[in-house]
């Protein structure tokens, strides 16, 4: 079965779906791992620009028991790109067997291939296998 | 300052399904060690950085193609290597992920 879309998540979350809530926030959550600094600082501004809007209503801050598991786990530090120093490149070299690239390249312009949601989907599939 | 929604055209990366089974079995030996997370991480980083701007790593040579380029870039604990095609812009990740010796992985 496919999984139901963010936008579905939100509004079974916004009518008051606890299960939604949870899994809607573990996978904007994994989106927003994905963002860099500038953009996650946009993001922000955006959800308190939108909560403003709101006609004056305020919600009271979360009490510790309220915040959702996803939320308050700690978020992981963004992965560091290695340098590729003349080293690593020498080994990178050798680890990459051309004739197998040419056959991956034959294979997925045969077939298709796969596009990053999907891949990224069975990601988020085996990081919450528990 | 470039206005909003002046967004640059992201490359559209293609993965094979042997990369995608490989990364299965990568996740499991990271669990192993305490280190799905941060594969994950790692991986969903390069995604990103193929998307936006796939010259972050290093050319390694031509392909027989024109336009295609064979690449590589790290994200600690992996590394990737890719086929560049900038004419179209279009980054083919058909090789599984590799890790970096000194890891553990």
């Amino acid at each position: 079965m496919s999984q139901p879309t963010l936008e579905s998540l939100a509004r079974q979350a916004a009518a008051g779906d606890r299960t939604a809530s949870d899994d809607f926030l573990t996978r904007l959550q994994a989106i927003f791992r994905s963002l860099d600094g500038g953009m996650l600082d946009q993001v922000v501004r955006c959800a308190l620009a939108l909560k403003g809007q709101g006609g004056g209503e305020t919600s009271p801050p979360m009490q510790a028991d309220q915040v959702p598991p996803a939320m308050a786990e700690p978020v992981a530090p963004r992965p560091r790109v290695v340098p590729l120093t003349p080293e690593l490149l020498e080994w990178a070299r050798q680890q990459v067997n051309v004739e197998e690239v040419v056959a991956g390249l034959r294979e997925v312009r045969a077939n298709g291939g796969i596009g990053s949601e999907e891949l990224l989907s069975v990601l988020d599939e085996e990081v919450e296998r528990p | 300052m470039s206005a909003p929604g002046d967004q640059p055209t992201r490359y559209r990366v293609v993965y094979s399904e042997r990369v995608r089974a490989a990364l299965r079995l990568l996740l499991a030996r990271a669990d192993a060690v305490d280190m799905r997370q941060v594969v994950a991480a790692a991986v969903r980083e390069i995604d990103a950085r193929l998307q936006i701007y796939p010259q972050f790593g290093e050319p390694l040579r031509d392909m027989e193609t024109e336009g295609e380029t064979l690449w590589v870039g790290a994200v600690e604990p992996l590394v990737v290597h890719y086929v560049l095609d900038d004419p179209r812009r279009l980054v083919f990740v058909v090789t599984p992920f590799k890790t970096l010796a000194h890891l553990g992985l």
